[in-house]
């Protein structure tokens, strides 16, 4: 590892969600405000909330992504397959899209909540074991000993696909780059963390340029079910108005499916190459705490203040999830880290409008604040009926908040599971 | 951590581990595991989880001096027992919350038997009942929780990552908890990983034909494939500065790490081991060192066909004009005692050459008759080095081209505590 000090720039983003693929959808969606929740088919309607962001992307547009003969679909998860999207669109927007070429000087860290293991397929095969001859399908009453059968029945890529560090595998045969690779799996905030972790790589000298973000596919049913028990779905009402960050009638959030990626390099090597330089990182702070303790708010607030010790952002990604106690909690730790400063400030999420895309979260926000502080889109915050109605966010940062371009952005994320993450930039470099 | 100003060189910051933990077939404790080791004993067994039968019948690394304790996955069994005798051995404060301890561990499939049971209810019967009302359940099926369980215990609220890169995840939890410490966002970090032995795992290595017909032999021309373990292995890091303050027994020091990609396919390795060949560069660069300086190789040796061809090329690149001299340093694989315990298997790696340099002893690779290279493999039994061991390379390679390597040292004259 080096000893010098490198400086780390963003020089492009990727991303895919319900809104669609690429920074201009995002761009749009953000000024034009439609809610891309949709309620979910039959199938997953039976588990809670019902409904979600799901990226309507026709298969045949894959191959505008990535290599499809090299990466084949039947060898990737759905969440695997977003972070291939996204990093088809980061690689272009970067302006280095794969050539052939090798190179064992970058790499990719993506953050992902894979639920372990994933037993679809072998749902799938006990469902087949219980088919009867006269056609009508047993569905879900089995015993053990045909679950094991059906186990059998498994093939090697449905095993092999749903190891845990095949989204960033596949990124690294995606974009020929076989420096140092890495999937963050434990927390909401992995996606985050990936990226500070990609920037220690690129100042350590593992690294020139790293591929960093995360990717998430919620739509599983027992996932679910597991958000249900948590309490984290927003109460039954018109779709596009469910989740409401920071409203006070605000009772819970959707999940979506995303991917979002950063390209970030070593700021002498994007300027030898005539990138364009986006941002440059200034600060990243991780910090766990046992959720519910006395001590969240705090430890919330020094993840804040460790990735940006000088005052408050000019933005924020924010998480604004829709819940009512954890926007609450995530208000007052903007409150506590920056205090009055807070007042000039600016925030975005996106979860209103793609729902709550776990890992992806974090970068997805961020990216969104990004866009915000350098002026190329001035998000609006959606399903708050009027300033009065947004109180928790009021006390912390005024009724309106900043609504024009700034410099600095920061980009949190707080786990529901207790491990916090932030990721300051600094637009420009 | 304010990044991009004011840093220190990285490598100002020296590391050591001065605790260890381990569960494993071989029993409780890195101590007994490492007799068993030095003994050129197996741990493996016939499979006693699930009736191999069907599959063929197999042999597994189940650490079957534990009983099963209903309601709790193994997994979290095994790492919670790692974690008595890690805290112990190190001799840590944990009395209260520290925001520089943090904890990086390593898994594939975390919480396994609970996912399992958990499909299992959803395939017999729709949501709601399914759900069977238990949150603490979906909870334990996150793949951070062992994570955080052990975080909670220790009072770790420094940085805490989950890493999920099958073979190589533990190894790399080791690496980036070694950054860290170097790059000051924390004093003491617990590293490592474990792994349950599970019949989804050994369902999926059985549809590759991965597993062996009989014995596991690493680096033998009969090797036919692996053997499945469970284990959890963990390391106390913490700052050679922290440890000397505070009077602590240091193991070793830990120099140098390297993690590098194939980008090559999905789930063979590059035949020519290229890609690790850049991960034990890279960790030598790291260390400062170069290939004269290794004394003793822990490879990875899974015992299957392509990976150990694969890590032969590799080693053969990278330690040509030693092995043309007859100096090849003595290379083993561990896996024909453990099992391959995957989440777990690079801290294990890494415990055992820490144990191998403490006292000298090269660890030898056992049910290895007939070498694949005209090198030590240190076969039957582990024996005393013919010179002093002072540095050992750690190596280890994943499905999806994944391969990561250690550097570990023994602590230099004039820095004992």
């Amino acid at each position: 590892m080096t000893a010098k000090t490198l400086r780390v720039v963003v020089t492009g983003v990727g991303l895919a969600s319900a809104l669609g693929v690429g920074r201009d959808v995002l761009r749009g969606g953000l000024e034009h405000g439609a809610s891309c929740l949709l309620e979910l088919d039959e199938r997953l309607a039976r588990v809670p909330p019902g409904a979600g962001g799901v990226l309507d992307l026709p298969r045949k547009e894959f191959r505008n992504y990535f290599d499809t003969r090299i990466l084949r679909l039947s060898t990737m998860t759905r969440q695997t397959m977003l972070s291939c999207i996204a990093a088809g669109d980061l690689l272009a927007d970067a302006g280095c899209p794969p050539n052939g070429t090798e190179y064992t000087d970058r790499g990719a860290y993506l953050g992902s909540f894979i639920v372990p293991p994933d037993f679809a397929k072998q749902v799938k095969a006990v469902r087949i074991l219980a088919h009867r001859p006269d056609g009508e399908d047993t569905g879900y009453v089995l015993d053990d000993a045909r679950l094991d059968e059906a186990m059998k029945m498994a093939s090697a890529f449905d095993f092999l696909r749903a190891l845990p560090n095949m989204p960033s595998a596949h990124l690294s045969i995606q974009a020929g780059y076989q420096g140092p690779t890495c999937t963050y799996l434990g927390s909401d905030s992995s996606g985050l963390q990936a990226m500070g972790m990609a920037v220690g790589a690129i100042q350590s000298g593992l690294a020139t340029a790293m591929i960093a973000g995360g990717a998430f596919f919620p739509f599983q049913e027992v996932h679910l079910a597991w958000q249900e028990a948590r309490g984290l779905w927003a109460d039954a009402g018109p779709v596009g108005e469910r989740v409401r960050p920071y409203a006070e009638g605000r009772t819970g959030t959707l999940p979506g499916e995303g991917a979002a990626l950063v390209y970030f390099e070593e700021r002498e090597a994007a300027l030898a190459r005539g990138a364009t330089i986006l941002a440059e990182v200034i600060g990243f702070g991780q910090r766990f705490i046992t959720p519910g303790g006395s001590e969240e708010l705090e430890v919330r607030a020094d993840t804040l203040k460790a990735a940006l010790p000088e005052g408050a952002p000019d933005w924020i990604g924010a998480l604004g999830l829709g819940h009512p106690e954890i926007d609450a909690l995530e208000a007052q730790a903007y409150t506590q880290a920056f205090g009055d400063s807070l007042s000039q400030s600016g925030l975005v999420t996106l979860v209103p409008q793609i729902g709550y895309c776990g890992p992806a979260a974090g970068p997805l926000n961020l990216v969104a604040a990004l866009l915000a502080a350098s002026g190329q889109v001035a998000p609006r915050r959606f399903n708050v009926s009027s300033d009065e109605d947004c109180s928790v966010l009021a006390e912390a940062m005024g009724r309106s908040g900043r609504t024009g371009a700034g410099s600095v952005v920061l980009g949190s994320s707080f786990s529901l599971d207790g491990v916090h993450a932030a990721l300051a930039l600094r637009v420009g470099g | 951590m304010a990044v991009g100003s004011g840093q220190t060189s990285l490598n100002d910051v020296r590391v050591v581990v001065t605790g260890l933990g381990m569960v494993s077939a071989a029993g409780t404790g890195a101590s007994t595991a490492w007799s068993l080791v030095q003994e050129g004993r197996t741990g493996l067994r016939p499979v006693q989880l699930f009736d191999s039968e069907p599959y063929g019948g197999a042999l597994a690394g189940e650490a079957l001096h534990l009983d099963r304790i209903p309601g709790t996955d193994r997994s979290l069994q095994l790492l919670s027992l790692a974690a008595d005798e890690l805290l112990d051995d190190a001799g840590w404060d944990v009395s209260e919350a520290d925001p520089e301890l943090g904890v990086v561990l390593g898994t594939s499939q975390g919480a396994i038997e609970d996912a399992r049971g958990i499909h299992r209810d959803f395939s017999r019967q729709p949501y709601p009942d399914s759900n069977g009302g238990s949150q603490d359940i979906f909870e334990r099926y996150r793949p951070g929780y062992g994570t955080e369980c052990l975080a909670q215990r220790i009072g770790a609220e420094g940085p805490q990552a989950t890493v999920g890169m099958v073979c190589v995840s533990s190894s790399v939890s080791i690496i980036h908890a070694v950054d860290l410490l170097r790059r000051g966002a924390a004093t003491r970090v617990v590293a490592g990983g474990f792994e349950s032995f599970s019949q989804f795992v050994f369902t999926g290595f059985h549809c590759i034909g991965a597993l062996a017909g009989g014995a596991l032999r690493p680096f033998d021309d009969a090797r036919d494939g692996t053997v499945l373990g469970e284990g959890a292995v963990l390391l106390a890091l913490e700052t050679l500065d922290l440890a000397r303050a505070r009077g602590a027994d240091i193991y070793a020091e830990v120099v140098g790490g390297g993690i590098s990609a194939d980008a090559f396919h999905m789930t063979a390795p590059d035949p020519e081991g290229r890609g690790l060949e850049r991960a034990v560069r890279q960790a030598l660069q790291d260390a400062g060192m170069g290939p004269a300086d290794i004394d003793y190789i822990c490879a990875h040796g899974t015992g299957t066909v392509f990976n150990d061809g694969m890590e032969c090329k590799a080693f053969a690149r990278i330690f040509s004009e030693l092995a043309e001299d007859g100096r090849m340093p003595p290379i083993s694989g561990l896996k024909s005692v453990f099992g391959h315990t995957l989440g777990a298997a690079g801290a294990l790696d890494a415990l055992i050459s820490v144990l191998a340099l403490r006292d000298g002893v090269l660890p030898p690779t056992v049910a290895h008759d007939s070498p694949i290279a005209d090198w030590d493999f240190v076969p039957g039994q582990g024996r005393k080095a013919d010179k002093r061991l002072e540095v050992a390379l750690s190596t280890n390679s994943a499905f999806g081209g994944n391969n990561s390597a250690l550097v570990l040292r023994t602590i230099g004259e004039g820095v004992s505590p």
